[in-house]
C-alpha cells in the first residue's frame, strides 16, 4: 500500500522550539534540522508527515497552530515573518 | 479554561470562546445524532436498542396456525416491562392465555371421546361464556365501533360441533385482530420511548440478549496529546489578565498633561520593548548596543513625561524594573565585547504581551528616529506662551470693563 509522505519545512523560533520537539518525539515523527539562523535564534526544520497516520495529521495541526499563534503575537518582530516554508510530496 | 468538543469531548486548546465542535466531522456527527441518523457500518446505542426490543417483544402470535388449528400460540414475556402501555397489553393477553387453556381443554374433550359430547358442549358453553365476558372486557376498552364486530354466541342447546368450530374460528379471528392492534401499539410505543428518552433505554431491564458491540480498541500509544506552548500560554494569560485595560476609556479620566505624557511615552516604550525582544533572540550583542538601550531606558525614566504619567498607567512598574536590570547589566559587563543577552521566558512573555497591546494604539517607530530626551525648546515656548496669553486676556478684560462703564455712564 502506498503511503504519501509530506515533507514540510518550518522555521522554528527558540521560544517554541521545545514544544515543537516534544510533539515530534512523542509521536515519533521523522524530522531533520536543516539549518540554524543565528540572527533570529531559530532553526530550519524539515518534518516528514505520513498521510495515513492520524497522529501525524494531528501533530501537523498542532505544530502549525503553535507557529501561527506565535507569528500572530510576534507580528513585525520576525525578520521576514514566514515560519512555514515550502513543502514537498513524495510517494513511497 | 480549556473547552471540550460537544461531540467527542476532546479538549480544544486555543479555541475561540463560542466554538462547539473540534472539527467539521464532529459537527456533522452531532447533527446526525440529533436527528437519529446512522452512518452505514456504524451502530448507535439507540438503533441497537430499538432493533433488539422489536425482536424481543413480549408478544408473539402465529396467525395462520391459530385459524386452522383453532389454537393460539402466545409467547408471553413474564419479565416486568417498564413501559406502562406494555404492561396494560400484557394484562389483556394474560386473559387471552386463559382462553387458550380453555380451547385446549375443549379440543381434548372433543377429540378423545364423542360420547362425552354433551359434557364437552357444556364445558364449551362455560368456556365460551367466559370468553364472551373476557371479550366484552376487551371491547369495552376500545371504541363503540369495535363492539359491532363482537361474536354472538348461541345457547348451549343450539350448539353443534360445526357451529363450535365456526364460532371458534370467528372468535380466533377477532382475538387475532386484537393481538395485531396491540402488537402495533406496543411497537409504536417502544419506538416512541426509544426515540424520546434515550436515558431509559440504557436501563431497560428486559434486555437479556447479548448485543455485540463494535468498540474500537484504542491503544494507549495511539492517542495524540495536544501540546500547548508554554511561552504562548504565559503570553495569553498575561493578555487575559491585563488585556481589558482600554486606553481610550482610561484616557477620559486623565488630565490633559497626563494624556500628552502617555502619548509621548507609548511609542518609545513600544520601540524599546521590541528592541529588547530582538536583542534577546540574538546569539550575542555588543556592549555599545546594550549601553544605548540602557541609556534610552534611563532617559525615559528621568523624562518629565514619565513623571507626569497618570497613577493608573499600566506599564510604569515594568519600565522601572527593566531600567534597573539594564543599568545593572551595563555595570556588570563593563569590559565585555560580546554579551549574551537573554530574557527569561516569563519576562519575555510579559514584554511580548505588553508590546502586543501597544500595537493597536501606537505607531511603529525605529530606534534611530526617536529622541528619548524631551525637547526643551518646545516646552519653554509653551511656558513662555502661557503668560502672554494671560496678559492679552487681561487687557481684553480691562477694555471690555472700560467699555461697559462708558455705556453705563451714557445711559445714566
Amino acid at each position: 500500500m502506498e503511503q504519501t509522505t509530506l515533507t514540510k519545512r518550518y522555521k522554528i523560533p527558540q521560544d517554541v522550539l521545545m514544544d515543537i520537539l516534544r510533539i515530534l518525539f512523542a509521536n515519533t515523527i521523522k524530522h531533520k534540522i536543516e539549518g540554524i539562523r543565528e540572527k533570529e535564534n531559530s532553526i530550519l526544520l524539515a518534518v516528514n508527515f505520513t498521510d495515513k497516520v492520524p497522529k501525524h495529521t494531528q501533530a501537523k495541526e498542532n505544530i502549525e497552530n503553535i507557529l501561527t499563534d506565535y507569528s500572530h503575537y510576534m507580528k513585525g518582530l520576525l525578520e521576514d515573518g514566514t515560519l512555514f516554508m515550502d513543502e514537498d510530496e513524495e510517494d513511497d | 479554561m480549556e473547552r471540550l468538543c460537544l461531540h467527542c469531548q476532546t479538549p480544544m486548546p486555543g479555541a475561540r470562546a463560542n466554538k462547539k465542535y473540534c472539527n467539521d466531522t464532529c459537527k456533522q456527527m452531532a447533527y446526525f445524532q440529533r436527528n437519529g441518523l446512522v452512518l452505514s457500518g456504524k451502530e448507535t446505542e439507540t438503533v441497537k436498542y430499538v432493533s433488539h426490543v422489536v425482536r424481543e417483544l413480549p408478544l408473539y402470535v402465529d396467525s395462520q396456525e391459530c385459524v386452522t388449528d383453532k389454537t393460539v400460540n402466545i409467547k408471553e414475556d413474564t419479565e416486568e416491562h417498564p413501559f406502562s402501555e406494555t404492561v396494560k397489553y400484557t394484562s389483556k393477553i394474560t386473559v387471552d392465555t386463559d382462553e387458550e387453556t380453555a380451547f385446549e381443554n375443549e379440543e381434548e374433550n372433543i377429540g378423545d371421546n364423542n360420547t362425552d359430547a354433551e359434557q364437552a358442549l357444556t364445558d364449551t358453553r362455560v368456556s365460551l361464556d367466559h370468553l364472551a365476558l373476557n371479550e366484552e372486557k376487551l371491547i369495552n376498552d376500545d371504541n363503540v365501533e369495535e363492539k359491532t364486530t363482537r361474536v354472538k354466541y348461541p345457547l348451549s342447546s343450539q350448539l353443534t360441533i360445526d357451529s363450535i368450530e365456526s364460532l371458534l374460528a370467528k372468535h380466533m379471528q377477532l382475538v387475532q385482530q386484537k393481538f395485531d392492534t396491540a402488537l402495533q401499539s406496543v411497537k409504536l410505543e417502544i419506538n416512541h420511548h426509544s426515540s424520546s428518552n434515550p436515558i431509559t433505554q440504557k436501563t431497560e431491564p428486559t434486555i437479556n440478549t447479548v448485543v455485540t458491540q463494535t468498540t474500537e480498541s484504542v491503544k494507549p500509544g495511539e492517542v495524540f496529546t495536544y501540546v500547548e506552548s508554554g511561552f504562548l500560554r504565559r503570553l495569553e494569560r498575561h493578555l487575559e489578565q491585563h488585556g481589558s485595560y482600554d486606553f481610550g476609556i482610561a484616557g477620559r479620566s486623565w488630565p490633559y498633561d497626563a494624556i500628552k505624557a502617555v502619548q509621548w511615552i507609548n511609542p518609545r516604550l513600544r520601540c524599546l520593548l521590541e528592541s529588547l525582544i530582538r536583542l534577546s533572540n540574538y546569539a550575542h550583542i555588543d556592549y555599545h548596543t546594550l549601553l544605548c538601550l540602557a541609556d534610552a531606558f534611563y532617559k525615559l525614566v528621568l523624562s518629565r513625561a514619565f513623571n507626569n504619567l497618570p497613577d493608573n498607567y499600566p506599564f510604569t512598574k515594568l519600565i522601572f524594573e527593566l531600567n534597573t536590570k539594564l543599568q545593572h547589566l551595563v555595570v556588570v559587563n563593563l569590559n565585555a565585547t560580546k554579551i549574551v543577552f537573554r530574557l527569561p521566558q516569563k519576562r519575555k512573555a510579559e514584554v511580548a504581551g505588553i508590546r502586543f497591546r501597544l500595537l493597536e494604539i501606537t505607531a511603529q517607530l525605529k530606534f534611530s528616529e526617536l529622541d528619548f530626551t524631551e525637547e526643551p525648546s518646545k516646552i519653554q515656548l509653551e511656558q513662555k506662551a502661557k503668560p502672554e496669553k494671560r496678559l492679552t486676556e487681561t487687557w481684553q478684560d480691562r477694555f471690555r470693563k472700560i467699555q461697559r462703564e462708558q455705556n453705563l455712564n451714557k445711559a445714566a
